[in-house]
């Protein structure tokens, strides 16, 4: 029975690095979405102000 | 894509400044990468010798630390567990070598099996091992039935610790 | 909700699914080892990961030649996207083989060739990422990272090989002759899902970069723009 900690050490350790990883790219990308809707508004913004 | 930004022709006075700085950034990616490559795993092409080669280097042989593998030698395994302390040889089909140990053996060790020992040689031709690693094959086999794996080890240094 | 959050959303649910499926299939499906035990169900996240680390760099590598022979921004985006998701998958993988190291082998790590090669591997690519967080230059830095990208994955296949060319500890590779069926579907099903998360992290970064990289030109062009105006 010694054999299992060692197998849900790998499987939590998978699952904990991959887990937190995907967050982090899902929060990137969120915030870079954001960003691109607001300077995007801007931008068109800037042009009518021109116009 | 589409829209995607295609680049300008003219990459701008920042160029000139960062270049300095990109080549020594990968400069030295690239002389790790060399020096890794033929300094680390150079050393390591002969990760351990064999019980035969390691014969073969006559009175070089003794007292230099070295790796040695080979084949755990059937009914050669004697362990005290009292004292923690393995004895057993190792052979490459045609040299064996005893080899003295301390302390408790992974759980895959037992006879037949391939094991690294680091350690010495003694002037006594025992090879005294500090360190002990079992070599796994590339073979993965479901279980005879009734037979549970932990038993070999179970069997193996509880019979002949007695 | 944009349409696409929404799909991004339902693909990163059925990748989550298709991760838990594939590791209750093989763990419930292997019986304990005959020499290790339980102990063989680590293989079914180390081996994926590192043929997911693999296949990344090969994307590296793909795209990297293809920046230098068309010069797009998009393909370097992508490979610096493949690069990091493949460092991870790297450490993951050393990681766990240290794990599994540990109760059969009898030591955490050794300088074995393929143990070596690996970590080679991983600080190579380590410093791709180094190289691009310091150099601001987009073009300069696009090219200097697919000369490294191309370099680095030339160990890929040394790695690979590492085990027949060379004595090591770690094991030689396992083919089906080798590995009793229980454990041939657990392996391929986890292996195939290691290589869908792959993708699926690779994309949703590569379209992360590719949104930076449209706000940064509009900054530009506003930039310009208002410049103009007060000339």
């Amino acid at each position: 029975m010694s054999d299992w900690p060692w197998v849900i050490a790998s499987y939590a350790l998978t699952w904990i690095v991959l887990g937190v990883y995907a967050l982090q790219i899902h929060r990137r990308l969120a915030r870079a979405r954001a960003e691109y809707e607001t300077e995007k508004n801007r931008s068109t913004e800037s042009l009518e102000v021109e116009a | 894509m589409s829209n995607e930004p295609q680049e300008p022709e003219n990459g701008g006075e920042k160029r000139t400044r960062r270049r300095g700085l990109t080549f020594l950034g990968v400069g030295a990616v690239l002389i790790g990468f060399g020096y890794l490559l033929l300094g680390g795993i150079g050393d390591n092409l002969v990760y351990y010798l064999t019980p035969s080669e390691l014969e073969a280097r006559g009175d070089a042989a003794y007292e230099t630390s070295v790796r040695l593998g080979g084949v755990v030698i059937p009914e050669s395994v004697q362990w005290d567990a009292d004292a923690l302390d393995l004895r057993f040889k190792v052979g490459d089909g045609t040299t064996e070598m005893e080899v003295h140990s301390k302390g408790a053996p992974p759980q895959m060790f037992r006879d037949g099996i391939e094991v690294l020992v680091e350690g010495r040689l003694a002037s006594s031709g025992v090879f005294q091992s500090t360190n002990l690693m079992v070599k796994h094959s590339n073979e993965y086999r479901a279980p005879e039935e009734g037979q549970r794996p932990q038993d070999l080890y179970q069997d193996l240094l509880n019979t002949e610790g007695e | 909700m944009t349409p696409s959050n929404d799909a991004g959303r339902l693909a990163g649910g059925v990748v989550v699914a298709l991760f838990v499926a594939a590791q209750l299939f093989g763990v419930a499906t292997s019986p304990a080892e005959a020499g290790m035990g339980h102990l063989q169900k680590i293989m079914y996240v180390h081996v994926p990961a590192a043929w997911a680390a693999f296949l990344a760099f090969g994307i590296v590598f793909i795209m990297s030649i293809l920046y230098l022979v068309r010069r797009r921004e998009s393909h370097d985006l992508l490979a610096a996207s493949a690069a990091q998701v493949g460092v991870v998958l790297t450490g993951l993988t050393l990681a766990l083989g240290s794990i599994w190291g540990r109760p059969t082998w009898g030591v955490w790590w050794t300088w074995d060739p393929r143990l070596t090669s690996t970590a080679v591997l991983f600080v190579i690519f380590v410093g791709y990422l180094a190289l691009r967080s310091f150099v601001d230059e987009p073009q300069q830095r696009a090219r200097w990272s697919a000369a490294v990208g191309i370099l680095g994955f030339l160990n890929v296949p040394i790695v690979y090989m590492s085990v027949r060319w060379w004595r090591t500890l770690h094991q030689p590779s396992s083919s089906p002759a080798t590995v009793d069926d229980p454990y041939v579907w657990g392996l391929r099903i986890n292996a195939v899902v290691f290589i869908i998360v792959m993708a699926y992290l690779i994309r949703r970064l590569y379209q992360a970069s590719i949104l930076q990289r449209k706000v940064e030109a509009l900054e530009e062009e506003r930039a310009l723009a208002t410049e103009g105006s007060h000339v």
